[in-house]
């Protein structure tokens, strides 16, 4: 990861300027348009093409993040390179957001706009067949196509040739054979994108079939060579044991164990250390400019906005990393397989399943991590419900709660009340998606087919980077957010409101005169039903935009110092608690009902700027915002309701 | 869609051998099978596929076109999907209820293949 910053600065650097002085017969940067089949080594020829440089490239209409990079033709004029999403026809779009039909949204626009256009389909030489059925539709819709044939190392090892003059003649278009992991092979698909724009060809109407042509040339293995079985065998072994009907769920569930030990073995040395020099951060701030309102907002502001962004980073990076190995090696796939008949049930396919697993540690990553779902209405519902698992955050909050509110009960008790809260986030997002596919996300899918790719090694070239650029990408598209939202709350929480100044007692603490408190006590009447007064309303305010704040937020209200250290000070102040006429403000019936809110509430604003990065739009964000909220208030209502019923005071 | 035809056509083409009502003389219970009831190790050819354009065309673009040649390598528990490997290179899971919508035929209703392009 040494060399990461680099390439990061590089990623995201602004857009290449074309060069000022165009010579007349280029009058645009031509597009070079990567395009292929999942798997079939795009990225990695991506990443060879332009060491991994990347930003994402902004195409009118165009939904998704497309990778773009500037790279320099042979002939001194430079080409920008894209990496379209892995698809299987132009032809068959079953729905424009789907991968097939952004690829043909993204053609279709650099055509309307008349730029210079080369379109290199990359063709694993293993899968010719399968991958000529896409050229034939490229072929026929004119487009100045180049076809780049990788895994030539794999032919050779086995002994097969292809005949390139003989494609090349059939397919009126030219032909490469590289290999993507070769260095050598830059020069020649550099070499053969230059002469493919200068020399731009249009082929007639395909009259060839897919598979024949690939068998015409494609010659078979001279003899059957040992490295060809031992890599077919090798996969169908591996399947026999990781597809077992009774061992496969078990190694599968294992594995996922061990990657949530990684997250939380690795990812909280890591974010200890982060909170540790952001802490120093502040300490330095005090120091330096002195206690004041300014101080205040750079410190418990912006400074700790960004130390929020911070602390997601290290589970981010490693959850991303684990989930492109997994993907790389062809084992994400055989998940799927293993578990596409109990998500099924639920309106979900396998491919789910990791995302709503990633969602127990953070749902960041697991919101990014849609993008191994090919179906749009899946892959958006999945990203709604995401939000309802229980996620490392909700912890401490579950803790505090606990502890003041059953004090008395045993540990057994509390680890009861835990497992049946993990259960119950699985539950309600299991709800949500049954109720979501029949009515916001409701349409038509994409047939329940997927595509199992041989095992194989990850580079790790490719997986670091991508791991690297997950996490860049969030601290610079959701950390914005993230900052801005705790910049807002900041002001809430500290700056006085009027009307409190006057109704407050002058002794109390400043945060009694906050706008929050104001709203707080504005809130207090429709929180009442829940059990929920101002006090409780403004530590949910504060843990609008991170739900762990809550403790901390309660804290200030309580006037404990420090209560996220050692929450029972704080404990004892809540059950001490009394409302203004001299009873006791809460009771277990408050925690259990605060309990279902928290399970709910959806009281994360990077779940919210990650859903907005996703989904290219405000409106889902606000939908979560609202469905998860209202839930949560009904359920609330519904706990502390029946709390009553059963005399639990 | 013309291009959707356009591989209709070219898929109903490699199969002009294998026309969506088989040949009887090919009494084995693949000739006239669903992809769902086929026995893993079992080599079969697509036939026909029973669904809606759209999605045949896309099925056929992943690689189940008529005329392909695929093995079932085995069945998911619990009626989960169906594993397959296709005679074009590539291997596939596909839910058992897409199954249901393939039929399947004997492979040796098939003209003789120069050889595998796997």
């Amino acid at each position: 990861m040494s060399a990461a910053p680099s390439e990061a600065e590089a990623a995201w650097a602004p857009a290449p300027t074309p060069p000022p002085a165009q010579p007349a017969s280029q009058p645009a940067v031509a597009h070079v348009a990567l395009i292929g089949r999942p798997n079939s080594g795009k990225s990695s020829l991506y990443n060879l093409l332009t060491g991994g440089d990347a930003k994402v490239g902004n195409f009118p209409g165009v939904t998704v993040d497309i990778l773009e990079a500037s790279l320099s033709l042979g002939d001194g004029a430079v080409a920008l390179v894209a990496d379209l999403p892995g698809l299987y026809s132009i032809d068959a779009v079953i729905d424009p957001a789907t991968d097939e039909g952004i690829a043909r949204g993204f053609l279709d626009g650099v055509s309307a706009r008349a730029e210079p256009l080369l379109v290199a389909q990359v063709i694993d030489a293993t899968q010719l067949a399968l991958g000529l059925r896409l050229t034939r539709e490229l072929v026929a819709r004119r487009l100045p196509l180049l076809v780049v044939v990788t895994q030539k190392d794999v032919l050779e090892r086995e002994g097969r040739t292809l005949d390139t003059r003989k494609l090349e003649a059939a397919i009126g278009a030219p032909v490469v054979l590289v290999s993507s992991r070769a260095p050598e092979s830059r020069a020649v698909v550099v070499e053969a994108f230059t002469h493919a724009l200068a020399h731009p060809r249009t082929s007639a109407t395909p009259e060839w079939d897919a598979s024949r042509l690939a068998r015409e040339v494609l010659s078979d293995a001279v003899q059957v060579s040992t490295e060809a079985t031992r890599r077919r065998t090798f996969t169908a072994r591996a399947d026999a044991v990781l597809l077992h009907s009774f061992l496969g769920p078990f190694l599968f569930l294992a594995l996922m164990a061990v990657v949530f030990a990684a997250v939380f073995l690795v990812a909280d040395p890591v974010t200890a250390f982060f909170d540790g020099t952001v802490g120093k951060l502040r300490g330095l701030c005090e120091r330096t400019l002195g206690a004041s309102l300014l101080t205040s907002f750079l410190t418990d502001g912006v400074i700790a906005g960004a130390g929020t962004v911070l602390a997601y980073v290290p589970q981010i990076a490693i959850l991303t990393l684990a989930m492109e190995v997994l993907d790389a090696s062809g084992y994400l796939a055989r998940g799927a397989f293993l578990l596409d008949r109990l998500l099924r049930v639920l309106g979900l396919s396998g491919r789910s399943f990791l995302p709503l697993l990633m969602g127990h540690a953070c749902a960041i990553p697991a919101i990014a991590s849609t993008r191994i779902i090919r179906d749009p209405r899946e892959r958006l519902t999945t990203i709604l419900v995401v939000p309802l698992m229980t996620c490392s955050a909700r912890l401490p909050t579950y803790a505090l709660i606990l502890t003041t509110f059953f004090a008395s009960r045993g540990a057994w008790f509390k680890a009861g009340v835990f497992i049946a809260l993990y259960f119950a986030g699985m539950l309600s997002g299991l709800v949500a998606s049954l109720v979501l596919r029949r009515t916001a996300t409701k349409g038509r899918s994409l047939p329940l087919l997927l595509e199992m790719p041989s095992y194989r090694m990850p580079e790790w070239k490719v997986v670091l980077r991508k791991g690297w650029q997950s996490a860049a990408r969030f601290v610079r598209d959701v950390g914005r957010t993230i900052v801005v939202v705790a910049a807002i709350l900041w002001a809430l929480l500290k700056v006085p409101a009027p009307e409190m100044l006057q109704t407050a007692p002058a002794s109390a603490p400043p945060i009694e005169h906050s706008i929050a408190a104001a709203i707080g006590h504005r809130l207090e009447p429709i929180t009442r039903p829940l059990g929920f007064d101002w006090r409780i309303d403004v530590g949910l305010i504060g843990s609008f935009g991170a739900r762990e704040v809550m403790v901390g937020t309660l804290g200030v209200i309580f006037g404990i110092e420090n209560a996220g250290d050692d929450v029972s000070p704080l404990s004892k102040k809540i059950r001490d608690a009394k409302l203004p006429n001299g009873a006791q403000a809460y009771s277990p019936r408050t925690g259990l009902a605060l309990l279902a809110f928290f399970v709910l509430a959806c009281q994360c604003m990077s779940t919210i700027a990650a859903i907005r990065k996703e989904t290219k739009t405000w409106r889902w964000p606000i939908f979560v915002l609202a469905y998860t909220y209202g839930i949560a208030y009904v359920l609330a209502f519904v706990v502390y309701q029946l709390g009553g019923l059963f005399h639990l005071s | 869609m013309a291009n959707a035809h356009a591989i209709s056509a070219l898929g109903l083409g490699r199969s002009s051998t294998a026309p969506t009502a088989p040949p009887a003389h090919h009494g084995n219970a693949a000739t006239q099978a669903k992809l769902a009831s086929t026995s893993p190790g079992q080599r079969v050819c697509i036939l026909h596929i029973e669904q809606e354009e759209e999605h045949a065309a896309w099925l056929r673009a992943v690689g189940m076109h008529e005329g392909a040649e695929v093995t079932v390598l085995r069945r998911a528990p619990f009626g989960g999907p169906i594993h397959l490997r296709s005679g074009d290179g590539g291997e596939f899971a596909i839910h058992r209820d897409l199954a249901r919508c393939i039929h399947v035929g004997s492979p040796d209703a098939l003209p003789a293949r120069g050889g595998s392009t796997a």
